[in-house]
């Protein structure tokens, strides 16, 4: 009878013990910096406000190592636009449209104010991006491509920015070490980033933006998305803009 | 047991046929064929794209949805290039009368390939 009752007040003890580890734990991790998402209507109010239906997609500004970054984002955007509920203008049109005014790049729009972009095609809002970064790395042990591009969506009626958002995506590129031993995983990681098919990475970059984009009229939650919180604070308004 | 067997099959099948629901909007391949014609535009390329593109308008029209934003513009300018005006007259009306939001640069469209008619 004395044994058993000495076990269970170990075992009490124990228990507590746990207790104040869990607890320890639970706070220390409240105490980690967790990011405070901000809601689309907090980082997007003018979205709201203006209601654009109709984007006018540019030639983007590239100012990444690889050529033909700008021809993949061409190809990629208008589907992702779309299924976020806007009207895009049909961008092989628009952008032979420019063509024919001497414009081939987008550093040549810098200087020209959405106002008169969106007179000349009809559009609510134009959609400027500039590519920073579009490298492929190679190493020793695996390699990464690394894709940044920062959106940033100006009303034609005021010339402000609607909806910015930087988004910086790095794909692992390692090959599988099993295969081969090491010389084979090195020659596997360099056949693999040099191939690396940049379609799916670039959809995906796209595909994280515009989720912060408030949803257009063609989407059945229009204008009913003011209090979805997934705004990273450091990558929308200045950040998009870096 | 032969019973539940029966029953698990029949629904199996069922399910099977059920129509998948149409989505809200259908783009295809449209992003690839599109790569493909930018970075080499050839005989092959551009009518890979244009068939993509023709296919994405039956299959939307099939399932009673939109084609996608800027597709039925799209189509009619490679029908242009082609030499086809009349279809590419008609494919670009076709935007206007799909998304209004069009009208705008629909009109520009038709007055630049007048002017290039006289």
């Amino acid at each position: 009878m004395r044994t058993k009752k000495i076990t269970t007040t170990k075992t009490i003890t124990r228990l507590k013990t746990l207790l104040v580890l869990v607890a320890t734990v639970s706070i220390l991790s409240g105490c980690a910096t967790r990011t405070q998402y901000l809601t689309k209507q907090e980082a997007f109010p003018a979205m709201y406000d203006q209601k654009p239906l109709s984007i006018l997609v540019v030639p983007a500004i590239n100012d990444s190592t690889a050529a033909d970054a700008g021809d993949i984002y061409a190809s990629t955007i208008a589907p992702y636009l779309s299924y976020g509920g806007y009207y895009v203008l049909p961008i092989e049109i628009t952008t032979a449209m420019l063509r024919a005014d001497g414009i081939q790049d987008g550093h040549q729009l810098l200087d020209v104010p959405a106002e008169k972009l969106g007179a000349m095609f009809g559009a609510d809002a134009v959609l400027f991006v500039n590519i920073t970064e579009w490298d492929t790395n190679y190493r020793v042990f695996g390699g990464n491509v690394t894709v940044a591009i920062g959106f940033d969506l100006k009303s034609t009626k005021t010339g402000e920015s609607l909806w910015s958002y930087k988004v910086r995506q790095v794909t692992n590129t390692s090959g599988d070490s099993n295969n081969g031993g090491l010389l084979g995983a090195i020659i596997v990681t360099a056949i693999k980033t040099a191939t690396q098919d940049y379609m799916p990475i670039a959809k995906q970059v796209n595909s994280i933006a515009v989720s912060t984009l408030p949803l257009g009229s063609y989407h059945p939650f229009h204008n009913k998305d003011q209090l979805f919180k997934n705004v990273h604070p450091d990558l929308f308004g200045a950040a998009a803009k870096q | 047991m032969k019973n539940i067997l029966l029953i698990l099959l029949s629904t199996t099948l069922l399910a099977a046929c059920a129509t998948k629901p149409a989505p809200r909007v259908y783009w295809g391949n449209y992003s690839d064929s599109l790569y493909e014609l930018k970075k080499e535009p050839s005989a092959n390329t551009i009518l890979t794209h244009k068939q993509e593109l023709e296919e994405i308008i039956s299959k939307s029209e099939a399932w009673n949805i939109l084609p996608p934003p800027g597709i039925s513009a799209e189509l009619g300018k490679l029908y242009l290039e082609a030499g086809e005006k009349e279809r590419a007259v008609q494919m670009i009306k076709q935007e206007a009368l799909n998304y209004p939001e069009s009208q705008t640069l629909v009109a520009l469209l038709l007055r630049n390939m007048e002017e290039q008619n006289k």
